[in-house]
């Protein structure tokens, strides 16, 4: 497919997924019983697909693109989100004979800043640490260390992060150019999020596409090999973990105005855990695929935990079934499907 | 006299001084010191275990040695990173292919040929946008004769030709030393004699180091001739020096000339 063709499926289906949800107009589970017009409820689980997609889709740009699985990028994600509610909020800590002060600010821009700029320092810090000594399951472990530290610095630094309550009553910020309080209806939320999202993808794609994508691409499958051709290998690697750090980072910026409040769960390892299951239940091989594991995750979410309180099992089961019967998951199934009408399409058109 | 120059100004490509890898205690390689001409097909042989495959993993630098030092081009290279060789001009192939199994063959080769570039400003700009990139991957696919077979992943290639993509790997940087370690194991005559004419038709300019067992090939295309024995140099000459030895007869040519 045409690169510019992906992105403008992608933005029709931005465009277009509210209406998907559960409930929704266009909602494909054929006994969704009373369609509704728009009404906030699947909005908002919209927006929630979009912030996790955006999530998975950064963290894939390391686990599909390069072979290398990270068990912690929920704690990228709890920097973004944390950064932008401590600004929105402000702090009043101590540290020793310190007591800095800050009365917080309603500036998106310089929360954004914030968000990508402490999730970088800290994933280049740990990628520097981490690369040159490990990969495979010693890498898993590691990042999920962590993440852990981020995990219990949120839970257990009640002046600074709320603790385990977290932050509540962060205000969404007014935008250059729209009236204040623009951001208080859903729908506004929603096209805030999939526009930023929309960005973010483009770059993402930009990314994966570029001469540095296939040389993150060749690292998957043979480190050696790219070594001997000349490639600083681990190099790539600490650039690939930066940039897959970035996604989640401004996902969490955006999770944040979404809820208005934040809390610990954010940088746990069942977030962490999540956009592991997202990105193989889309295919970890497509471009699309976390997007589109999103999407599937929160979808059944939504309808299971309507029918049963152990919906968590039913969705591990369902997980199960995909990856032992569709390892490439949905993704490729779309693309081989895609493939086959192509050829359907072609093989019709020739005289 | 022409290859020497050609390779640069030192008269040798390699150089070791006592060079010596233990594995616990097991000598692989045993305080070698010798002097590889540059230019032509060098070989080493040597009954199997007699260190050859590790004498090229200390010089492509996959080993790092356990006492002894490494010259290339009159530069100690003895800590240098596979990735620093590799910018210096050494390439080499695998015993076991080492390709991108699951890339296609181009994109194999584009690799191969990006890698130049790696760390120029414009590695964010998309693949196509490189100038000169393309052809030169193009040219590659050419020299080892897999242009047909250009959008085919390697894996699904024959050996034949997943051993000569390889060599079209090691080729793309145009590098001034490569080190081939038995590229000839498992092809069928046919197969042999395609991969024997592609190795002398890239050998012009640059200095081959070849590990092989197909000893016909051996005699034939090489300069000069290093024998191994446990992990030392049993003898070094022109391949008809090698035939008349005594000492390699006995321990090695016996049994397969």
């Amino acid at each position: 497919m045409k690169p510019w063709a992906t992105l403008a499926g992608i933005a029709v289906a931005f465009a277009l997924l509210p209406l998907f949800m559960p409930g929704g107009t266009l909602d494909l589970y054929p006994f969704a019983g009373e369609r509704l017009p728009v009404h906030a409820g699947f909005v908002d689980l919209a927006t929630t697909v979009l912030v996790f997609g955006l999530f998975a889709l950064g963290f894939n740009l390391l686990f599909g693109h390069t072979g290398e699985l990270s068990f912690g990028h929920a704690m990228f994600f709890a920097l973004g989100a944390y950064a932008t509610a401590i600004y929105g909020k402000g702090f009043d800590v101590t540290l020793g004979p310190l007591h800095p002060q800050f009365t917080g600010g309603n500036n998106a821009a310089v929360a954004l800043v914030l968000a990508l700029g402490s999730a970088a320092l800290w994933a280049w810090f740990l990628a520097r640490l981490i690369v040159p000594r490990s990969s495979g399951i010693y890498y898993s472990m590691i990042t999920l260390a962590f993440a852990q530290v981020v995990y219990f610095i949120a839970f257990r630094w009640s002046d600074l992060t709320g603790g385990e309550d977290g932050l509540q009553g962060v205000a969404r910020p007014d935008l250059p150019g729209l009236p204040s309080g623009w951001l208080s209806d859903s729908m506004h939320v929603y096209i805030f999020t999939a526009t930023i999202t929309f960005v973010a993808v483009a770059v993402n794609f930009w990314i994966v596409r570029s001469n540095f994508g296939s040389v993150l691409h060749a690292i998957r499958e043979n480190k050696q090999r790219a070594r001997f051709l000349g490639y600083d290998v681990d190099k790539y690697r600490v650039n690939a973990f930066v940039l897959s750090a970035l996604f989640p980072a401004l996902a969490g910026w955006l999770w944040t105005y979404l809820q208005q409040a934040i809390n610990p769960d954010a940088g746990s390892v069942d977030y962490s855990g999540r956009v592991v299951m997202m990105s193989l239940l889309g295919g970890i091989n497509t471009f699309v695929g976390p997007i589109l594991g999103a999407f599937v995750y929160w979808d059944l979410q939504n309808r299971v935990s309507g029918l049963t309180k152990y919906w968590p099992a039913a969705i591990g089961v369902i997980f199960a079934f995909f990856v032992i019967a569709a390892p490439g998951g949905i993704g490729s199934a779309f693309e081989s499907l895609q493939r086959m009408l192509a050829r359907r399409v072609r093989g019709g058109a020739a005289p | 006299m022409s290859a020497v120059e050609a390779a640069g100004e030192c008269e040798y490509a390699f150089k070791t001084e006592h060079l010596t890898r233990a594995f616990s205690g097991f000598r692989a390689v045993n305080d070698v010191s010798i002097d590889i001409p540059a230019g032509g097909v060098r070989t080493i042989i040597g009954p199997n275990g007699a260190g050859k495959t590790t004498f090229f993993n200390l010089l492509s630098g996959l080993l790092a040695p356990s006492s002894g030092r490494i010259f290339f081009d009159g530069r100690d290279i003895t800590a240098l990173e596979p990735y620093r060789r590799a910018r210096l001009g050494i390439a080499r192939s695998f015993q076991i292919t080492n390709i991108f199994a699951r890339l296609t063959v181009h994109e194999n080769v584009r690799l191969a040929v990006q890698a130049v570039h790696d760390g120029s400003a414009n590695f964010f700009f998309p693949s196509r946008k490189m100038a000169g990139l393309d052809e030169r991957s193009e040219q590659i696919l050419h020299d080892v004769g897999l242009t047909g077979e250009r959008d085919v992943r390697a894996e699904y290639l024959s050996h034949g030709d997943q051993r000569r993509l390889e060599i079209g790997l090691t080729i793309a940087r145009d590098p001034h030393v490569l080190l081939l370690d038995e590229p000839l194991a498992g092809m069928s005559p046919t197969e042999t004699q395609a991969t024997v004419e592609l190795i002398v038709r890239i050998a012009p300019g640059r200095t081959i180091l070849l590990v092989e067992h197909d000893i016909d090939v051996v005699m034939a295309i090489s300069e000069t001739i290093t024998v191994l024995q446990t992990g030392e140099i049993l003898a070094v000459g022109t391949p008809a020096e090698i035939r008349a030895n005594e000492a390699v007869q006995r321990a090695y040519l016996g049994d397969l000339a």
